[in-house]
């Protein structure tokens, strides 16, 4: 069994396993998983490469978190695991390592009791008093410094050390460790992060990032406006700077003099004008939009000593206004009532090649700005997961101020209490107190191994020491010795550890008490992705699953074809067209009658060209497509402004003014929804397809274009339209359910087929 | 050593191996890039020629934009494609040495690891080392004056040296060093913003007719379709961002036409309506007008060129909307987005401007510009387009340079040098460290050579007694001999004028351990989604 990629256990068709072999097939996903992530444990714990298989980017991470979120599992203990990570991650921040590590841990020894003929049930009951057990020792050896406020800053300083100690931040962990303790105390016990925000600017060295009060934003000031504004008054707001072409599509003008055109050109200008007033009348000297702010507005602002600074990304406008302590307006006829931003000092500066503007002086003092600066991209992205981690675990320790030790001790410690109880319980449940014990300490074993050092000596050692009450005793792993980890300030929040314990512990009960898997049934509609390879492909390779839940193999709603099962090879290619010189009146078409009829969602089209100058072409978009009832066909041309581009190359495309043609890049990807259309009648009920392209102006010469239809997205809706018996289509999801039907988790890998042709029904539950 | 402990049979000593194999496997990916770059290090350096996947040819000596070029696939020789950049963005020069480094450093981490070294001592200790060296480096450098401008004109010619327009440094040197003083205040700046220098490539004459244009370049041409301006005394620059070409409202419409009398009322119309804002043009004192690029619509059409000349206003179209900014910067104009806002107080004021034909190309000069920023132009020319542009990078790298002067003042000197003695520093602090430290230490110290071995090896000269004489004159307090690679020996380099600016190494040799690091802990790569 390999540690890596999916642990495939189901046989395609089969549809429930039962008792010995569901607890098997947990057990070997749960403790793979775990052995994935344990070399990453402690200071001296590895780092993985997640190479995507889509782009072959490439992320380096130590995080268990970011490790488990990536790879794709189809075992639903390991998922189980990888949620517990998960969980973590969202709570403390830290520890999302050892929580899957310890849960795989508990499992592996449960498998060995259940060898030896322990009922699962009696290995639960041994875990729950042994996790109380523990849980008791655990908090009695914490401390509470929150009073003492030297004495508190040295523990977050502490914690945080040892946070990033396994990071690449752990060479310079004194200062980074400094940095975020003094970002978080300026939080002043709130957790909400949101105040610290984190720019990553790639060159210089980890050691050149720099903790910053204010806020920064990475944009860029308009043309002749002030660069520098003190005691700046902010209106932010969400709101069209450019003239707003969807809204006045529907409208249309007919004139009889060219003069008439003029005086609507000039009353749209003067709209904007009368927009701007409206802003202006606000009594700000600095203007923030989510939008583009077209040259006109620019003028005007500019115009009267105004800066505005268009297209700040919607996460970073929100922060923004939370932090400048204004509000996101999008009407401006009663300044009274907006609430403005404001702050001491707007500045442009430099950090590596860029200029940013930053925002000294804010409203919400808490407010901070961490500019991380590194080497590579994969550095500055796993510098801060790691910052978030200690920036997470501090703010938690803020408000929960109780510490542990860290470095194996505090497991030894609760194993020792364990063990203890262990021998006053009656019972085969003892031993399963005990292999909880076992399982404590083998968090101190994996850190000594990754270390490279003889971990059951250095584990014997620690044992005997806290047997002998030193109770501060754990592994230096910077020396390889056991040593009072206290004075080495190895320390951790308690919370952190707490919820280790906890979440370990539950998760490998919840796994202990399947013993019956089975498929579950749909549930509602879904969406069915189909991709274009070949038409006679359709069966196969178009129909592929997809559900909701990020955790399944298509995440955001997106499947690529690698990712999905489905029978026969993956053939990707895309539905495309021979290069044309004529750029246009190229068809392609389609016809999938043999399998069945769909509903077109959705489908993405993309045009390109590989002309040198081609800038600004027109560019026209007819379907038609081809009923099978009717066997009818009809041809539809589709508005500009139903598709939604997004154009690849610089000269940019857009939507033109002309209804008919969307204005071309280089090479554009469009989308476009069924649903937009208005009437989707066209698109209900279709085995065939076509599209056509036609050009407003003739191609430049020796331009070649070719067009693609990368994706359809067809909808299946539930049986509303055949009759009952099968339900209509295939299921491939998975669903754990305890005994006594508690814990239904259901890993929809769910989809569902409508078809009209009855007699391929069955060959296509076969082929799902 | 976990084996006893735990169920996992046979497994756990599979799962060893992984690790090691996984890690052997980055440090050879890793090598190759590295190799693949070495032998274009130093002034005897090779260029390479690249032919990208759609047919465009590169020619090259620089670094970063060879390993850019490279469509490399395995995760540990894109990290080191990613520190070549790094390089690039923090210093600009020396991402040639910084991926031999890696290369060299990755290669004594090898012989470590086979010691039985802790993957993770061993990147740690690295990281150490390059931060002691950074130390060394900084005790060695000489402080730098901006205003001694033989200096800065010394190191940018080093830079040069290796490039294929050395034999121009003369000429280009000069221009990057006025260049960025002219865009700075020597006394009080820490940071260049290199985008306040514009360097426009034209193809023609050599690369000797290169010049610095104390005002602004623009590669549009002038407008001589309407038979207009093409030189203007006194010019009165505007910029405009309105269009020049008839109505056309951002609601959908039509001009509905009933007979012909209509038809020449509609042409006569759109006549006035241009020469209306022509005029208006022309009353605000403009007599040079610069159109910006339209999407939507033509910016300028014939009608419209036509007033224009016949006005006597000089018209440069098609200039880009990024261009407006730096355009703003360096005449003093103000955009204009509207017609009715076209006044005096928006337009610059130059005293000249005038499209010349120099080396048989065509550009626009803006010279004696009054209220201008801090910009500056520099016209690159040069036969094809491929030592063109090779010239604009080499030229970018010795801009670098100069930066790198501003941002930290101090120099040390080339060819070698600053590498041996750090590293003989290195081995005498080594011997004060115990264990396994002092062995990565020297580890270290020994891959420092790899860049004067590299330099003595493109130069043709034999490098292992290159190497142990530059060690014995060092050891004997020369702490400036480095390789003569013109004469082929060994000299006092700071004699020959090779000087570079201290954080190119520094940075150089901190960049480089830090992606030792992270390949070094690496021990899985998984695929995902
Ligand atoms: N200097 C140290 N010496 C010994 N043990 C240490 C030291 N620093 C940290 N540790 C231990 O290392 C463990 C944390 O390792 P690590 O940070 O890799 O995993 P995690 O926190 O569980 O997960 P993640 O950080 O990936 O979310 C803790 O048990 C901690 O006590
Ligand atoms: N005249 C010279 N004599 C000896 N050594 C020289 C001379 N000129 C430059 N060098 C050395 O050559 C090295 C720089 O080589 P080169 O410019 O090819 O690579 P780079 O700067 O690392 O990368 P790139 O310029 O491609 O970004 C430096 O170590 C420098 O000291
Ligand atoms: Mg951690
Ligand atoms: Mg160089």
């Amino acid at each position: 069994m390999s540690g890596l990629g999916p642990v495939n256990i189901f046989s395609e068709g089969g549809s429930e396993e039962r008792a010995e072999n569901a607890r098997l097939a947990s057990f070997v996903g749960a403790i793979a998983v775990g052995d994935l992530v344990k070399s990453t444990l402690g200071p001296k714990g590895m780092d993985k490469v997640l190479q995507s298989l889509t782009d072959g980017n490439i992320t380096v991470t130590n995080d268990g978190a970011t490790i488990l979120k990536s790879i794709a599992l189809d075992n639903a203990a390991a998922k189980v695991l990888v949620n517990i990570s998960k969980v973590q991650d969202d709570e403390v921040g830290d520890g999302t390592t050892s929580v899957c590590v310890l849960a795989a841990e508990l499992l592996r020894e449960a498998e060995r009791l259940i060898n030896q003929k322990i009922h699962p049930q009696t290995v639960v009951e041994g875990y729950r008093i042994a996790s109380a057990t523990a849980l008791k020792a655990l908090e009695e050896s914490a401390v509470n410094n929150g009073t003492n406020e030297a004495l508190f800053r040295k523990d977050l300083i502490n914690i945080a050390k040892t946070t990033l100690s396994s990071k690449v931040l752990s060479q310079d962990k004194e200062y980074f460790a400094n940095l975020a303790v003094d970002a978080v105390l300026r939080l002043k016990g709130s957790t909400s992060l949101e105040h610290i925000q984190i720019i990553k600017k790639i060159g210089g060295k980890l050691m050149d990032s720099y903790l910053d009060e204010g806020f920064i934003l990475d944009k860029k000031i308009g043309v002749n406006q002030p660069k520098r504004i003190e005691n700046a008054k902010i209106l932010i707001a969400n709101t069209p700077m450019d003239t707003d072409k969807i809204k006045i599509f529907g409208a249309r003008v007919r004139v009889d003099a060219t003069g008439k055109l003029a005086e609507l050109e000039r009353a749209e200008k003067d709209k904007m004008k009368e927009k701007v007033e409206k802003i202006k009348a606000h009594g700000i000297n600095c203007f923030i939009n989510r939008q583009l702010i077209y040259n006109w507005p620019e003028q005007l602002f500019a115009d009267s000593n105004i800066t505005a600074i268009e297209h700040a990304d919607f996460v970073g406008i929100e922060r923004l206004a939370l932090v400048l302590g204004g509000e996101i307006t999008s009407t401006f006829d009663h300044p009274e009532l907006v609430k403005l931003g404001s702050c001491k000092l707007i500045e442009e500066i430099i950090i590596g090649e860029d200029r940013l503007i930053k925002f000294s002086g804010v409203a919400a003092g808490e407010a901070c700005t961490v500019v991380l600066r590194g080497a590579t991209h994969q550095l500055l992205d796993e510098a801060e997961r790691s910052l978030h981690d200690a920036l997470c675990v501090l703010s938690q320790t803020v408000a929960e101020p109780r510490t542990v030790l860290g470095g194996g001790c505090s497991e030894c410690l609760m194993a020792k209490a364990v063990d203890d109880v262990a021998r006053t319980t009656e019972g085969k449940k003892a031993m399963a107190v005990e292999a909880f014990a076992r399982a404590l300490r083998q968090l101190p074993t994996i850190l000594a191994d990754n270390a490279g050092y003889d971990s059951s000596d250095l584990v014997t050692q620690l044992r005997a020491r806290h047997n002998e009450g030193k109770s501060s005793s754990g592994l230096d792993m910077y020396n390889g010795c056991v040593a009072d980890v206290k004075e080495l300030g190895i320390t951790e929040s308690f919370k952190l550890k707490r919820q280790v314990l906890l979440s370990a512990s539950e998760a490998s009960e919840m796994i202990l008490r399947v013993d019956d898997i089975i498929r579950a049934a749909p549930r509602q509609q879904y969406h069915v992705f189909a991709s274009f390879y070949e038409m006679d492909a359709m069966m196969s390779a178009t129909i592929t699953a997809s559900s909701f839940n990020n955790d399944g193999p298509c995440s955001d709603m997106r499947c690529s074809p690698e990712q999905v099962a489905y029978d026969g090879p993956v053939r990707q290619s895309y539905w495309q067209s021979a290069p044309d010189p004529k750029c246009g009146n190229t068809w392609l078409e389609a016809d999938w009658s043999a399998v069945g009829a769909f509903d077109i969602d959705s489908f993405s089209i993309s045009y390109g060209h590989l002309g040198r100058t081609f800038s600004a072409n027109l560019v026209g978009l007819a379907v038609t497509t081809a009923k099978t009832a009717t066997g009818a066909t009809e041809t539809r041309k589709i508005p500009s402004s139903y598709l939604y581009c997004n154009s690849s190359s610089s000269s940019s495309s857009s939507l033109s003014s002309e209804p008919a043609y969307f204005s071309a890049g280089r090479l554009d990807g469009c989308m476009f929804e069924t649903g937009w259309f208005g009437d989707a009648s066209l698109f209900r009920n279709v085995v065939g397809m076509r599209f056509e392209w036609t050009l407003k102006a003739p191609p430049l010469q020796g331009a070649v274009c070719q067009m693609n239809v990368n994706r359809i997205v067809v909808r299946l809706v539930s049986e509303r339209h055949g009759g009952g018996g099968l339900s209509g289509g295939a299921v491939a999801g998975v669903c754990v359910a305890a005994i006594g039907g508690v814990v239904v988790l259901v890993y929809g890998v769910l989809f569902h087929v409508r078809r009209r042709n009855l007699a391929k029904r069955r060959r296509a539950g076969r082929l799902l | 050593m976990a084996e006893g402990n735990s169920a996992p049979k046979s497994r756990a000593f599979k799962e060893k191996e992984k690790p090691a194999e996984v890690r052997s496997s980055n440090i050879v990916a890793a090598k190759a890039v590295s190799d693949a770059v070495r032998t274009s290090l130093g002034p005897r350096g090779m260029d390479k020629m690249i032919q990208s996947g759609n047919g465009e040819v590169v020619i090259t000596n620089d670094g970063a934009t060879i390993l850019k070029q490279m469509s490399v696939l395995h995760p540990a020789a894109k990290m080191l494609v990613d520190l070549s950049a790094a390089q690039d963005v923090e210093a600009g020069d020396g991402t040639t040495s910084v991926v031999v480094l890696a290369g060299s450093l990755l290669t004594a981490a090898e012989k470590l690891l086979e010691k039985g070294i802790h993957p993770t001592t061993i990147a740690e200790s690295f990281q150490r080392a390059a931060a002691k060296s950074a130390e060394y480096l900084t005790e060695m450098s000489v402080p730098l004056d901006l205003n001694d401008r033989e200096s800065l004109l010394k190191s940018a010619t080093t830079s040069l040296s290796s490039k294929i327009v050395s034999q121009y440094s003369s000429l280009l040197a000069p221009i990057a060093v006025d260049s960025v003083m002219r865009v700075i205040d020597p006394a009080t700046s820490t940071n260049v913003d290199l985008g306040d220098i514009r360097l426009v490539t034209k193809v023609g004459g050599t690369i000797d007719d290169t010049e610095m244009v104390d005002g602004l370049v623009l590669t549009q041409n002038v407008i001589k379709a309407g038979g207009g301006p093409t030189r203007m005394d006194r010019a009165r620059i505007g910029l405009i961002q309105f269009q020049l070409s008839p109505p056309k409202p951002d609601m959908d419409n039509q001009i509905v036409v009933n007979d012909y009398r209509q038809m020449d009322r509609i042409l006569k119309e759109e006549r006035a309506y241009l020469l209306n804002m022509c005029k208006q043009i022309k009353k605000s004192g403009c007599n040079v007008l610069l159109i910006q690029k339209s999407i939507l619509r033509d910016a300028v059409n014939d009608l419209s060129l036509h007033f224009l000349a016949k006005l006597k206003i000089l018209a440069i179209k098609e200039i880009e909307r990024d261009e407006v900014e730096f355009i703003c910067k360096s005449t003093g104009c103000k955009p204009i987005a509207d017609i009715e806002s076209f006044t005096e107080d928006k337009l610059g004021y130059a005293d000249v401007v005038e499209e010349v034909t120099t080396a048989g190309a065509n550009v626009v000069k803006i010279l004696g510009v009054k209220n201008a920023g801090k910009t500056v132009s520099v016209l690159i020319h040069g036969a094809n387009q491929l030592v063109l542009e090779e010239a604009e990078r080499s030229l970018h790298d010795a801009l670098c340079v100069i930066r790198c002067l501003v941002k930290k003042r101090a120099l040390i000197a080339g060819g070698g040098a600053p590498e041996i003695e750090v590293s003989q520093r290195l081995y005498k602090y080594a011997k004060t460290l115990k264990g396994m430290e002092a062995y990565c230490f020297q580890a270290f110290a020994e891959a420092l050579e790899v860049i004067p071995t590299t330099l003595a090896e493109n130069a043709g000269l034999n490098p292992i007694s290159i190497v142990t004489e530059l060690r014995n004159r060092h050891n004997k307090g020369e702490k400036t001999a480095g390789i003569n690679v013109r004469k082929g020996i060994i000299s006092n380099i700071l004699d020959e004028n090779v000087l570079q600016p201290l954080l190119v190494s520094t940075s150089a040799i901190e960049l480089a351990s830090e992606t030792v690091k992270m390949i070094m802990k690496i021990d899985d790569i998984v695929a995902v989604r």
